[in-house]
């Protein structure tokens, strides 16, 4: 039970993680499957968020007089997830660009039959 | 001298930004843009190697933060190797598509976008191969896959854009895949710097999650090599790119992948020791051997020379993840070897069918029988490289296919010796398909016997014939790239 306590940032973040999955992998739909990967990056970034907590400190990590380093966050982890939000959003306008070409000549966007057709 | 690092991976990115403008006017001048930058870079990293191969290791911290905090280049001597194999290719590719995309792409705006995303792979792939740390290989991993699906995407063939969503979708969740395993690996560990992380492997009390972690950065490598189950992007990718980025594809993309898996192995080698280790190498040991087998069997039953290629591509990556996963000594030059040798043939094979394609406009084998007698250097490029993916002695497959082989006997696992004899045969079916569609078919039907030779242009011949001598230069005078990653795994392991 103290395990599930301490740790609900991470228990929150994998099932997010299984969630996105799912849909990946179940919905025949590209654009609920882009939805999908979306969901899976968001549940690594709060993993990755939830990383820098070193000593349960939650302050911004400016060191002066009087502040030790267990009481602020780790910085590294939030540098990374600034990177990979971008690298999201690249990735993910340029899927739906692709999406909307494939709508304007197959008039479907169901991944089966467009595998029927290619 | 340490910012060489930097300049290598500088001079393609701005070659990206600066080719779109100045192509405005006239799109030769991207071309040339284009193939200024990977001459730079290139001759950048002729001296680096001389650098590395007398000094040793270099290494760059950007903005001086410490090795294990900040981002570290790092060239070693398998990155060397690697970087002078890749940036050849690249530049060689860079000559052929001048012609090429000429007539693919007749509009010169997405001419100019072509040679801009070029750039961006030149800049991509040599920081990849030279990042110290997991996250930076993570961030060019992602930046190379994305100007990856833009140039597939780029043709005129509406299924291009299908197939470049395919490879977008699943290189992605590789990608996040790869995240989440770095994540985990840096939160057991408490670093990513690589080198950093060799060390700490030894001491570490808890192994299982390390594991699991390094294990799922492995599968997320896995998708970008086309491993065996998570290959399915790469036949309907290969097919429809344009022939030029087929060769990057196939030739240097999915080795880059069985880089990453590479350093993955390297970690775990370190935990040799441990009780849980052998369950994972025994996993990707067979995933390779089905691979090996699968993509030698797709290819045999393919009717498209592209496809067939592609499928042997599957095989050969195969060979490649099954020399790395035995991690005996032979069995990782053997794996490392066959990364050079399949990434110079397999890119010398698409681009000379790529000529046959640019000259006929046919792809089937059936429909391209004779062609040998019409477009004599192009066909017998085609035919010389292929007698390197069989293995036959004289050319570059035979040494690493032996080394790998001997890597099984090393570590005592004589069935999987006998999988690469195997596939090696199966890929002799395949080879012999292609030679007999392009030699002993008759030319028309059998009506006309007398054909006029018509080549394809000199820009295209002389890539083609650099890259087919150069297999079977690797294959005679092999020592020149075994000395270096013999040093290499002698201290790893």
């Amino acid at each position: 039970m103290e395990f599930f306590l301490h740790a609900y940032y991470q228990i929150a973040a994998i099932i997010l993680f299984f969630i996105g999955f799912y849909l990946l992998i179940v919905t025949p739909n590209l654009i609920k499957k882009i939805l999908g990967i979306n969901i899976m990056e968001t549940a690594v970034f709060l993993f990755l968020i939830s990383l820098g907590r070193i000593g349960g400190g939650q302050r911004a990590p400016i060191l002066h007089e009087g502040i030790r380093w267990t009481e602020c966050v780790n910085p590294l982890p939030q540098h990374m997830v600034i990177l990979g939000v971008l690298m999201t959003l690249g990735v993910t306008g340029f899927a739906l660009f692709l999406v909307v070409k494939i709508y304007a000549h197959y008039r479907t966007l169901n991944s089966d039959k467009l595998r029927r057709m290619l | 001298m340490e910012k060489i690092l930097l300049l290598i991976v500088i001079i393609p990115l701005m070659g990206a930004i600066i080719a779109p403008l100045l192509g405005q006017k006239k799109s030769q001048a991207a071309f040339m843009i284009a193939l200024i930058a990977a001459l730079l870079s290139w001759s950048l990293i002729v001296f680096l190697a001389g650098q590395v191969f007398s000094h040793g290791r270099i290494s760059y911290p950007l903005g001086n933060w410490g090795a294990s905090w900040g981002i570290e280049l790092a060239a070693d001597y398998l990155t060397v190797v690697l970087l002078l194999t890749v940036n050849s290719i690249g530049l060689l590719i860079t000559i052929y598509s001048y012609s090429y995309i000429e007539k693919l792409l007749p509009e010169a705006k997405r001419r100019i976008y072509y040679y801009c995303l070029l750039c961006m792979l030149l800049a991509a792939m040599p920081a990849f191969l030279m990042a110290g740390d997991l996250f930076t290989m993570f961030v060019y991993l992602s930046l190379f896959s994305l100007a990856a699906v833009a140039l597939i995407a780029i043709g005129r063939e509406r299924q291009a854009i299908l197939a470049g969503l395919r490879y977008l979708i699943l290189s992605t969740t590789g990608g996040v895949l790869i995240l989440l395993g770095i994540a985990l690996l840096s939160y057991f560990t408490g670093t990513m710097n690589l080198n950093e992380l060799t060390k700490r492997m030894a001491h570490i009390t808890n192994v299982k999650p390390v594991l699991v972690a390094i294990s799922i950065i492995i599968i997320g490598f896995g998708v970008k090599a086309a491993l065996f189950p998570l290959h399915l992007w790469l036949p309907d990718a290969h097919g429809f790119a344009p022939s030029p980025i087929s060769a990057i594809l196939s030739g240097i993309l999915i080795e880059l992948g069985a880089y990453g898996i590479l350093r993955c192995v390297f970690l775990l080698v370190q935990l040799k020791s441990r009780e849980i280790y052998p369950f994972i190498n025994n996993i990707l040991c067979w995933m390779s051997v089905l691979a090996i087998i699968y993509g030698a069997v797709g290819a045999i039953l393919q009717q498209d020379l592209k496809l067939i290629l592609a499928y042997s591509s599957v095989s050969q990556i195969g060979y490649i993840v099954l020399g790395i996963a035995l991690s005996s000594y032979y069995g990782l030059l053997g794996g490392m070897l066959h990364i050079i040798n399949h990434a110079v043939m397999k890119s010398a094979l698409f681009l000379s069918a790529g000529a046959l394609l640019y000259k006929t406009d046919k792809r089937t084998l059936k429909e391209l029988e004779g062609v040998g007698k019409q477009m004599p250097y192009s066909a017998g490029a085609l035919a010389l490289t292929g007698i390197a993916i069989v293995g036959i002695p004289p050319a570059c497959g035979f040494v690493s296919e032996w080394y790998i082989c001997m890597g099984a006997i090393q570590a005592g696992r004589m069935g999987f010796a006998i999988c690469v004899l195997g596939g090696s045969f199966l890929s002799t079916i395949y080879y012999l398909r292609i030679i007999n569609a392009l030699y002993f078919k008759p030319v028309n039907g059998g009506k006309d016997t007398r054909v006029a030779i018509n080549e394809a242009p000199l820009g295209m011949l002389v890539p083609i014939w650099i890259l087919t001598f150069a297999s079977l230069w690797l294959g005679i005078f092999n020592r020149w790239p075994l000395q270096w990653l013999e040093k290499m795994v002698a201290g790893i392991l």
